[in-house]
This record gives structure tokens, sequence and C-alpha cells, in this order.
């Protein structure tokens, strides 16, 4: 796209619209000042809000400029306006029934596709608060060609190495991420929060306002970059300190390390990603403080892994694949001239680079998938509400005709009768957004405890706020209208000539509603067999062996990482808690594990042959154990032994360094052996001087990440040998058959017994956490279940209202017959296979279009095939029950149709 | 229609519509709705609507606080007409004469604001 010179305008159909709502007198002055505004909203906010903008204020313009009366004339319009809107109201009113039902669908279809959309917003659309033009910005960090979503950490030589390697980038900035406990006055108080360790021109980047104060002072020596110095989010220092200006300059203990408060950053601010956590940020110094056990070359060594993700502001006309280029670029340069560099270590390794910050960039398909999926369902909903008002409203306007032509012949213009039918709808509308706001309200009730991929708390923010109300009410008002326009194509705009044939219904009035009927099974089909796939899914997937036994099993954070604490001192702490809680009876096994085991993103490390060619290794989840964390987690042993009896506390000084691996690893290291025959092999952890490890056990395959086809490799190291992380998980297994959950006071209490400056924070059960890997198919099935339910609800009202409608104008003819000496058997057949007809020339397509959909759920089902027999058999049934019940009632209405009365009648 | 200047004395100002006058003074001859708005929300730091301020232009000008004059734009190059406003010599006395009534309404009065409580 040419820069520079050419001037982006809003999109034109938007203008055109805009236009429309305007007084031509007014329009072009009013344009102009619109594209103006558009252009510097699109530039401070990105296009997708700009869109959102020209939207409202075009809206605000329509009404507001007619409404002010600038114009001459403009008073007669809004007076008409009004009175047509009175009109609808009170022929609303008038049949309280058919409005209701209207109303309610609408609703229902209107909050389900909000509630949606609030959560789409929240995770996709909305820019990263406190970040100036997010969208503009270009995340890099390192990761695999052959694992997907996989990354790993890079050193600071090799962000030195980038900043100078990367063309077309004004800046280049980095952070990684942990978790602290925070507190003024000498541990008082203290508060776990989200970190961040970033490079002194993160802010800047990001473009990052401070509220008071500044970023931490830059030193051309990393280590010495911000020493001491910490920035608080305003969040956290309103929470904190009462007030921004009463954080500023104070003394903060992070991890029990004295730090100063030298910036608070402007509200909103809470880290680069989605959802943003972060309340307090060190800089690159804080590294060493905190990790009293950091090597002293931590910014010098070009091996060691520091950063976690990189942020670049890339000057105009620089592409985000252009910068991953330019990086990948730089790596190969180190690979090609062996530079010591993190990126280099492992073959498959390679830069990778993605648009904006926010959302992390391994979950973005994944979520998208699934918001996208939600959103066809609540689509199909509103499509299927659509349906049915426009079901209703030309039934009513049948009912009318006779009426329209009647005021159509004593002269009320054309026009007239169509503002009067759409100010109905529009009225009709306003309760369907109003009873949708409702819905909403709800649905975003529900969707506030889901968690999407794992992505955290991603929806616990969501909130009914103005913006998602106007999406309701938008396609309230656009639904309501749509089905006006059907109406009004439908009743032939009420010609005199309709006076005549006035009180018999067209034939092709008739066939469009019955149509309309067959419409809502067919799309109810598709909802059925989706909801059942998904069941199926997700009762699979509770059903799935795990590898280990997530029931019965409560896990606690604690963080015993002190400064004034060493490794060894550690060791002994979380000796000390797990004969503590193991001398409880109410408890079978106790152990502590790091990093958590179940997660999407793994510490991995490597091991391969001794002496053997390093591309013969493989990567596995890296778990470090205390206790016996294994027979806590309930892991069968395929061979060999775990860490017992103490085993775990051994460093590698004192032992030989030991390891177990779970079966696909040791297959993978020893492709022909036996798990027995691999236990006392020795292997390289290819870390350059570190000692071989021998493998003491097999276990059995883990499925840590979900229910995914691949389970990884796991190589499980006691906690005395190797690098563990700061937060210590802890699994407790309650005796057979207890609540896990009602072990919590009996873990605080014997923590707090061993130590009582220990926090435990994020207490669950494993189950929980397990059910939470699914929690995409979960979430997908229970809102297909009930759009399905809601959507066959809607099928059957409007088999029921078409066949009513067909019985009531035919009562002459049903009278005749029976008069001739059709049994009720009979009569009953006919509206019944009146029913069925609608119900099939639904299904049939519906059908179709369902097989076609499955292959956007096939990524989401597991252990049932898309077109599984049962479940396609049992939806087929479920469809015709659901129409043969809604065509009985019209049906006994026939069977007692009067004879006597109706011949009469006619005579 | 309210809004209709019952006592012959001068026109009553909403608060509104004073910010926009306000405004289009400072602003000068190049004084247009977009520009009005941006300066609005960066003075007050809230969202304006830019149809509440075209109206208030609108209205303003009835009342011959200002006058506005369709010319081309050069700057836009796009040579469009646009709505240019300027405000009257009335429109500067109303403005004069609503600040002194400020100024009296405010006489003596900073005590009662140093007691009411910080301000973020």
């Amino acid at each position: 796209m040419p820069r520079g010179g050419e001037r982006p305008n809003p999109p034109a159909l938007l203008r055109w619209l805009t236009g429309k709502g305007i007084p031509r007198e007014e329009r072009e002055s009013v344009l102009v000042e619109m594209d103006h505004l558009w252009r510097s909203r699109r530039h401070r906010q990105g296009p997708l809000r700009a869109w959102f903008w020209y939207l409202g204020t075009a809206l605000g313009f329509a009404v507001r400029v007619r409404g002010a009366g600038i114009l001459g004339g403009a008073g007669r319009w809004t007076r008409d306006a009004v009175a047509d809107l009175r009109y609808g109201a009170r022929v609303l009113a008038r049949r309280p029934g058919y409005a209701a039902a209207a109303v309610l669908t609408l609703g229902l279809g209107v909050g389900g596709l909000t509630s949606v959309y609030a959560a789409a917003d929240r995770v996709l659309l909305r820019p990263v608060p406190g970040v100036e033009a997010p969208h503009e910005l270009i995340t890099l960090r390192l990761g695999s060609s052959e694992m997907e979503g996989a990354w790993w950490t890079l050193s600071h030589a090799d962000l030195e190495a980038l900043r100078v390697g990367v063309a077309g980038v004004r800046s280049l900035d980095a952070r990684t991420a942990l978790e602290v406990n925070v507190s003024f006055d000498q541990g008082a108080g203290a508060r776990r929060t989200r970190a961040a360790v970033v490079t002194p021109g993160w802010f800047e980047t990001l473009g990052v306002r401070f509220a008071a104060g500044r970023a931490p002072v830059a030193s051309p020596d990393p280590a010495a970059s911000g020493a001491g110095e910490v920035v608080l989010s305003s969040e956290l220092a309103r929470a904190m300190a009462g007030s921004v200006a009463g954080a500023l300059g104070r003394t903060v203990e992070v991890d029990g390390v004295a730090h100063t408060v030298v910036g608070v950053t402007g509200p909103g601010f809470q880290g680069a990603e989605l959802p943003g956590e972060t309340g307090i940020w060190l800089g690159p110094a804080g590294l060493l403080a905190l990790d009293p056990s950091a090597p002293d070359g931590l910014f010098q060594e070009g091996y060691q892994g520091i950063w976690q993700l990189l942020v670049a502001r890339p000057v105009p006309g620089q592409t985000v694949a252009g910068v991953a280029a330019a990086a990948e670029r730089v790596r190969e340069r180190a690979v090609e001239q062996q530079l010591p560099s993190a990126a280099v270590m492992v073959a498959h390794f390679e830069m990778q680079a993605f648009p904006g910050v926010g959302l992390d960039p391994s979950l973005r398909s994944g979520v998208r998938r699934t918001v996208a999926l939600l959103a066809a369902g609540a689509a199909f909903l509103l499509l299927l509400a659509g349906a049915n008002v426009a079901n209703l409203a030309i039934t009513h306007a049948a009912s009318r005709r006779g009426a329209t032509s009647v005021r159509r012949a004593l002269g009320a213009g054309r026009g007239r009768l169509l503002r009067q039918l759409l100010a109905e709808h529009l009225v009709m509308g306003a309760g369907g957004a109003l009873a949708g706001l409702a819905f909403a309200w709800v649905g975003i009730g529900l969707l506030r405890d889901v968690r999407l991929q794992e992505y955290g708390a991603a929806l616990t923010g969501l909130a009914l706020d103005p913006r998602v109300a106007g999406v309701a009410v938008l396609l309230a008002l656009g639904t309501s209208l749509l089905a006006a326009a059907g109406a009004a194509a439908a009743s032939g705009g009420g010609n005199p000539e309709a006076l005549r044939g006035a009180r018999s219904g067209t034939r092709s009035g008739h066939r469009l509603r019955a149509g309309l009927a067959a419409l809502q099974i067919g799309l109810s089909a598709v909802l059925v067999v989706g909801a059942g796939l998904l069941g199926r899914t997700v009762a699979n997937l509770r059903g799935l062996d795990l590898g280990f036994r997530p029931d019965g099993v409560l896990a606690v954070d604690l963080d015993p990482s002190r400064v004034d604490r060493d490794a060894g001192e550690v060791s002994a702490l979380l000796a000390r808690l797990v004969s503590a809680l193991e001398a409880r009876p109410e408890v079978a096994a106790a152990g502590f594990a790091s990093p958590e085991p179940l997660r999407t993103s793994f510490l991995t490390s490597w091991l391969g042959p001794l002496g053997g060619d390093p591309d013969d290794g493989i990567l596995g989840a890296h778990l470090q154990v205390a206790g016996p964390f294994l027979e806590a987690m309930g892991v069968p042993l395929l061979a060999g032994r775990a860490f017992g009896e103490g085993r775990w506390m051994r460093s590698g000084d004192d032992g030989e360094p030991e390891v177990v691996v779970n079966r696909s690893a040791a297959r993978e290291l020893f492709p022909d052996r036996t798990p027995a025959q691999v236990v006392g092999e020795v292997v390289s952890t290819g870390r350059g001087d570190a000692p071989p490890v021998r493998i003491v056990g097999v276990m059995e395959d883990l499925a840590l990440t979900g229910p995914r086809p691949d389970r990884p490799h796991v190589f499980v190291r006691p906690w005395g040998q190797g690098y563990a992380d700061q937060v210590a998980v802890g699994w407790v297994r309650a005796r057979e058959g207890a609540d896990p959950a009602a072990l919590a006071p009996l873990v605080r209490e014997v923590v707090a017994g061993v130590d009582p400056t220990l926090p435990v924070f994020d207490v669950r059960t494993v189950r929980t956490q397990a059910d939470r890997m699914f929690a995409d198919e979960r979430v997908l099935a229970g809102l297909g279940t009930v759009v399905s339910l809601l959507g066959l609800l809607v099928a059957a009202v409007g088999i029921h209202g078409v066949l009513g409608y067909t019985v009531q104008e035919r009562r002459r003819e049903i009278g005749v017959r029976a008069a001739l000496g059709a049994d009720t058997s009979e009569l009953l057949g006919r509206v019944l296979a009146g029913g069925l007809g609608i119900a099939l020339a639904g299904m049939l397509p519906g059908l179709m279009g369902a097989w076609g959909l499955t292959r956007f759920l096939e990524s989401r089902l597991y252990g049932v095939a898309a077109l599984d027999p049962w479940t396609w058999g049992v939806g087929t049934v479920v469809l015709v029950g659901v129409a043969l019940l809604a065509s009985l009632l019209p049906a006994l209405r026939a069977t007692r149709v009067p004879v006597v009365e109706v011949l009469r009648a006619e005579g | 229609m309210g809004g209709r200047d019952g006592h012959g004395g001068r026109e009553a100002l909403g608060e509104f519509e004073h910010h926009v006058l306000l405004v289009a003074l400072r602003l000068g001859d190049g004084a247009f709705t977009a520009l009005i708005v941006e300066e609005l929300e960066a003075r007050t730091g809230r969202s304006v609507a830019a149809a509440a301020v075209y109206i208030a232009l609108r209205r303003l000008e009835k009342k011959g606080l200002v006058t506005s004059e369709l010319r081309m734009d050069d700057s836009a190059g796009t040579n469009r007409e646009r709505r240019f406003v300027g405000v009257t010599p009335a429109g500067v006395q109303v403005l004069a004469a609503a600040r002194d009534d400020f100024q009296r309404l405010w006489e003596g009065m900073e005590p009662a604001l140093d007691s009411s409580g910080e301000r973020g």
C-alpha cells in the first residue's frame, strides 16, 4: 500500500449510508468533518475502533441534525416519526401474544450473539489498554519450526544482536514475566502479583504514559539498569497505598528485597499482554536482585536465556514478515559464525514475529477458532429468531390485509404505510433489544467464569459496557427491520385489489411461511448435530486416561524462595512440609513439583545419547520434584524407581544425577528396548560441562497439555539437581474417597505450622485444573446444547404457527370433509403430514449443511467421528419428533372443527 | 421550543455551547467542527460527540454568536468545501460577560475548594 501522499478515507459504504441519514444541504459539510475525525481516530486507535466510532457518530448525526430542526420541515418529520412509533406500539399492544413471542425470540438471538461479541471484543478486538497504537507493534520470540506454539528464552546477547541486525524498527525491547510477593512496611499485608523484568526502553517502545514519576534508569551495564527501582501500575499503587501520589518514592519489598517506587504508570496499563495483570515492573538489575542463584555473567553469557518476549516499534513501511526475516537472518548468522547465542542451541529453532501485542501468539489461532465457532452458533440462533419474527410478521400482515387495503383505498400513501410497518418493527426491535440486553447480561455472567484455551483470567473483566450494548441494539433493530422488509414484500404493499380476496390467504404467502418454518428446522438440524458431536466429545474427554489420576488431589502454590534462603535450605523446608503433610491421617501422599505440571508451555530440557550426535537427542518437559510427587500424582511406574526416601534432596554433588523419563521418551532414546531395559542407562543432558544423568525409572505417558494426540516427553529430575522455578506446586492426595477440596484448611494449617511467613496461594483441585484443559470444548458443547434446544423450541413455534394458521384458513374445507365422512384419524393425518412435510423439506438441506459444516468442527472432536451414525440418527429422530409434537395441537384443533357451524356460516 | 431569549438582554448560553464558543475563539479563523472536537477532547480529556458540536455551532450561528462560511479547504488536499466558523463580536461579548459572571461568583471561594479533600 502506498504511504505518504495518499490519505485514507472511511469505507465508501459507511459514508454513503451516513450521507443518506443527513439532510442534503448539510450532507457535504458534515461528511468532510467526519472524514477528518475518522482519520485521526484511525491513526490513534486502529481501523476497527475507527469503524465503530464512525458508525456511532453517523447515527448520532442522523438523529441529532434532524431532531435539532436545523432545516425547515424537520419538525414535521419528527412529529410524523413520533406518531408512527406510537401507532406501532399500539398495534403490538393489541396483540400481546404475538409481540411477546417475537420480542422473546429476538432477545434470545441478540443476547447470545452479543455475549459472544463481548468475549471476542475482550480477547481479540480490544486494543491493549495504556499502549499507544498497539496494532502497529510487532512481537518477536524464539520459536521452533517443528513444535507449534513452543517458545524459548533469548539471551541478552541475542537481544543486542537483534537490535543491531534488524533494520526498520525504531526500538526493540524485551520482557520476562514472573510472580512476586510485594509489600510496603517490612512484609505487612504482602500480596502476590504478576511482575515483569523489562529493558528500560520498554515503556517508551509501548508508548506507555506515566501517571507519576518515570521509567527505571538505563545504564550501559544491564546488571545495573534500574537497580533498586520499580514501577507500579496505577491499579496496584491505589490498592496498596490508596493513591498514586502515596506510592511514589516509597520503599517496597519485592520478594523481601527493598526497592524504591520511581514511577506509576497511567491508569489501565497492566502489561503488554492480554489479560493484563502485571502490577510491578523492574529493570534488568531486578533479575539479579531477586534470584541469588543467578550466575554472575547472566547478561554477558551468550547462552543464558533471559528474555521471553521482544516487542519492536517498526518505522512506517516495515512489515511483520520483514522483521521476522531480518531476525531470522541474525539467528542464522550466529549459527554460521558459531556465536554464543541461546537462539542457536537447537536445530529447529527459528525467530518468529507476530503482529501487535496482547493475546499470546501461541493461543491466537486457537482462541480465534473457538470464538468463531461460538459466534457461528449464536449467529444461527439469531438467524432462527429472524426467520421466526419474519414468519410472525407475515402472518400478522396477512391477517391485516383487509385493514391495510381499506386504508390505502382511503388515500393513505404507500410510503406512509411502509413507514408505519417500519415503525412497528422498530418498536419490536427496541423490545427485542431490551430483552437481548437482559439475555446478554445473563450470557456474559456465564462466560465470565470461562477460560478459553487456558487463557487465564481472560474473560474475568467481561462486562456489558456501552459498546457491547450498542451492538445488541443494532443487532435487534437490524433483524427486526429485515423481518419488516420480508413482511412488506409478502403483504404486497396493501394493494386495494387485495380487498376482494382479503379473507383467504394467498398461496404464495403460505409458501413463504412454510418455507420459513422449514428454514428454522434446517438451522436447528445443524445446531442439533453440532451440539450432539460436541457433547459426546466432552464426555469422551472427561473419561480420558490422562496417565495420572487427577481425582482426589488438591494443588496449592508456594513460593519458598527467599534471598536469605539457599537451595539447600529450600529443600530442607520442602522436606519438613512433606513429612508434616504425610503425618496427617487425611493425607495419602504429598509432594512438590516445579514448574506447574499442567500447562500448555513447558520448561524444556534436552536428553541425548552419550557422545552421540546432538540431533539424535530429544526435547521434553522438564519437571523437578520434591517428596513422593509421582505417587501423589498417581503415575504408574513401568520400571525402576522414583526418588523416594529423600533421594530427591540429593544434589548432583553428593550422588549421581538421576532422571525418570516417560514411556515415549524411553522409546525415542532407545528404540528397541523395553522400559525395564532402559533403566540404568546413562544419557547426556547436552549442557556443556554438566555431568550425564542415569535413567532410574520409566513412567507412563502423561497428558500434561490436555487432550492432544501427541503427549510430550517428560523428564523428571530430583529437586536438588537442576533448575527449579521459584514457585513450588504442591499436590496433596486425599485418602481414597475423601473430598480433596476439604484438605485446603489442613494444608494451610500445616504450612503455617512449618513457616508462618510462607503464603499459600492459588488453591484448587487438580480435577478442576484438568477439566480446564478442555474448557473450550465444554463451553462449545454447553452453548451448542442451549442454542440447539432454543432453536428447536423456536422451530416448533414456527411449525405450530404455520399449521395453526392453515387450519384456521381451511376451516371450511375441513368442515366439508368432515361432513362428507372423513374420520378423525384422516383429518389428524392430513395436518400431521403437513407438519412432517415442512420438517422434511427443512431437514434435508439442513442435514446436508450440517455435513458441510462439520469439517470446521472436526479439529475439536475427540473420540467421535464427524459423521458418527449414532449422533446423526438420534438428531434426525429428535427433529422429526419435535416437528410432530408441534403439529399435534393444530391437528387436534382440526378434528374439533364444528361441522354444522362452519357449513351454516357458509350457507 | 425552548431557548428563546425572553428578557431581551444577553443570550442564554448552555455549558456545552459555552465550551464550543470558547474553543472556536481560541482556534481563530481556521476553526471547523472536527478541529473543535479534537481541541475540546484534548483540553477536557473527555470524548465529545461530533454531532453535538456541529449542532451547537449551528445553534450559535442562529443566535448570531458565530458566523459560518463555506470555503474550499486546501489543507485537506482533496479540494472539498468545508464550513469554517468565526466568533462574532456579539459572541465575544457573551463570553466576556460569562467570564465576569463566573469571576464574581467565585470571589472568596478558594477556601471552600481546599476543604473539599484531595483531587485526583
